[in-house]
């Protein structure tokens, strides 16, 4: 499967829609891809939209809070949007908090917050 | 009883075909949308285990008939690997044997009503879990 | 992988159409509001879209940019199938997610035969009137659940990949939308089944309350015991993201103890109202619960608290960006 998730970019953001299941390589390699990009462009926030998994394991959990936190030593934030709320329950029920990464209802809010924390 | 599904764990892309064929089997015998996820989630993490520390093994999901017409869902994760030292250790939140966040066997354990491992060193692994059918 | 600069105005007008989908309630609702966000926001002035029905065929749903008459003739038209369109959907006419049919490599009489040629003279890069162009809408698992189709771009030109991404992405709502949807039918006709088999549906008492556009209130009554604790948790959830909430009050003023296993059941809605994007302010802690509460070790660092609902409501609002003000 060389499946690789579609990376945009709007001005100084970075929008990277999961639009499927993703197998670990293609998180790992989507993690790489995010942070290459993000040094490349000198983008100051990404947003990960997630509305259409259905699913968060602890690999892909792991994968995006640690994403948040290499972004944020490269001066980017993460906000992470559109968490289906049964995906929510069962990622704190297995015991992950994701504190590391900012969240957003949807892409409309997860632009705002963003815009948010580059005036404060 | 009847098996419904097998899946070899031979390769890391495995790891998506088990989950997806514990979503498939949850909403066909109409789980709830949060159970659905959470049979999903720990189908996804035993999977895991199986090709991280075994490499190969084999999951079997079933469908239950129990007492009163309540359905479950039982997927049986087996696997011919190293065998686990201590099962105790392995079932704490945060212990791990190489650079893992510990989560996989007590947060899946979390997620369903039954949960049985058994492993012997050298021999290999078997970790159980079902999941009953909320009624209303 | 592909990188463009896009036109912003463009993405974000369609991301918030597509929030704004979340609220609708039918199917076909959803179809048309794509296909006239399609047709406003895209350089496309034609736009069919059609939904793969269980017996595989495509049902023509939405419509934009055709006047009345031109609707009516496509609904007459015979449906293709999914059958009939696997020579289409293939490959070589991928462009991104998306499938593009120049009109001299294909013999389709497809979905939109209706319209007339132009007779343009035809180079490379100019779209033709027989051409066809699908944005596929899939399902989590990657399998096709309709087709957007669009016709007439105002440049005259054939599709590039960066035209196409942001539509892409907006097909991606769609589709995720569409799928809410559907579980939701499902979940209902799961319901009423088990209304016909005469068995006894849990009624649950625990009202979720809107009391501003992003502000919900849970008032939580009487004694909370972990199985209730359970299903309140869930049904907030649901609401959380069926409202877009941005803050949701959990009062427990008049839950007199709270038992640990109770207790991190609260613990657990507060972080994964946050996993959504939401913030929880619980009101009304009496001392036991306060006692219980930190012989759990919780992390009040994360909860925002407030001493009663008045306070929390005020709290919430001015979180939202709005003030209470006295007015003499
Ligand atoms: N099938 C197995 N065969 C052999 N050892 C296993 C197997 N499953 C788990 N283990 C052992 O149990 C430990 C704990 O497993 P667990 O899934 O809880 O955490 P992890 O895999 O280390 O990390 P995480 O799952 O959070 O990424 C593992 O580190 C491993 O040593
Ligand atoms: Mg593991």
């Amino acid at each position: 499967m060389d499946y690789r998730v579609p990376i945009l970019k709007i001005r100084d953001v970075l929008i990277v829609p999961i639009q499927i299941d993703l197998d670990d390589n293609t998180a790992a390699r989507l993690q790489h891809d995010i942070l290459t990009r993000i040094e490349q462009t000198g983008a100051s926030g990404v947003i990960i939209d997630i509305s259409v998994l259905d699913m968060v394991d602890s690999y892909l959990g792991r994968m995006l809070g640690d994403t948040a936190v290499m972004a944020t030593l490269m001066d980017a934030s993460v906000v992470l949007t559109g968490m289906q709320p049964q995906v929510a329950l069962t990622l704190v029920e297995l015991g992950l908090k994701l504190d590391t990464i900012h969240t957003a209802l949807d892409m409309e809010s997860g632009i705002e917050l963003l815009d948010a924390m580059k005036k404060a | 009883m009847s098996v419904l599904r097998e899946i070899a764990i031979t390769t890391e892309h495995d790891i998506v075909l088990c989950r997806r064929a514990c979503r498939e089997v949850a909403k066909e015998y109409h789980f709830n949308l949060v159970d659905q996820t959470r049979i999903t989630t720990a189908a996804s993490e035993l999977a895991r285990n199986i090709f991280e520390y075994a490499k190969t093994g084999t999951v079997t999901i079933v469908i239950l008939d129990g007492p009163n017409g309540d359905v479950g869902l039982k997927a049986v994760f087996q696997d011919n690997g190293p065998g686990i030292e201590d099962i105790d250790s392995a079932m704490r939140e945060g212990w791990t044997s190489h650079k893992g966040m510990g989560l996989g066997l007590p947060g899946s354990r979390k997620l369903v009503d039954d949960f049985d491992i058994q492993s012997t060193l050298g021999e290999g692994t078997t970790v159980t879990i079902t999941k009953w059918r909320k009624q209303g | 992988m592909s990188e463009t600069t896009l036109n912003r105005r463009q993405l974000s007008d369609l991301i918030s159409i597509s929030a704004g989908m979340l609220r609708l309630k039918s199917i076909e609702g959803v179809c048309q509001t794509t296909a006239e966000a399609m047709v406003k926001h895209s350089v496309f002035a034609r736009c069919v879209v059609s939904l793969l029905e269980p017996d595989d065929t495509f049902v023509r749903l939405g419509f934009g940019g055709l006047n009345a008459k031109e609707i009516s003739a496509l609904r007459d038209m015979p449906k293709s199938t999914l059958e009939s369109m696997q020579d289409q959907l293939v490959k070589k006419f991928l462009i991104g997610r998306s499938y593009y049919m120049p009109h001299d490599q294909t013999d389709m009489q497809g979905l939109e035969s209706s319209k007339k040629a132009k007779g343009r003279s035809k180079t490379d890069n100019q779209w033709h009137p027989d051409d066809f162009l699908f944005i596929p809408l899939y399902n989590p698992d990657n399998q096709i659940i309709g087709l957007i189709s669009v016709d007439d771009p105002a440049d005259g030109l054939r599709p590039t990949e960066e035209i196409l991404l942001p539509l892409e992405l907006f097909a991606t709502q769609t589709a995720a939308v569409l799928e809410n949807l559907r579980n939701v039918e499902r979940q209902q006709e799961m319901y009423e089944q088990l209304r016909n088999q005469q068995m006894v549906v849990l009624e649950l008492s625990t009202p979720v309350i809107q009391v501003w556009e992003k502000v919900l209130v849970l008032p939580l009554i009487g004694s909370v015991d972990s199985a209730r604790a359970q299903q309140i948790m869930e049904n907030v959830l649901v609401k959380i993201s069926e409202t877009s909430a941005s803050v949701i009050i959990v009062d427990i003023t008049g839950v007199p103890v709270i038992d640990t296993l109770v207790a991190s059941h609260l613990i657990k809605t507060v972080s994964a109202a946050r996993l959504l994007g939401t913030k929880t302010i619980i009101t009304g802690i009496n001392p036991e619960v306060a006692q219980t509460l930190v012989h759990l070790g919780v992390e009040l660092s994360e909860i925002a608290t407030r001493s009663n609902l008045a306070r929390g409501i005020a709290a919430a609002l001015e979180m939202t960006g709005k003030q209470i003000v006295d007015v003499d």
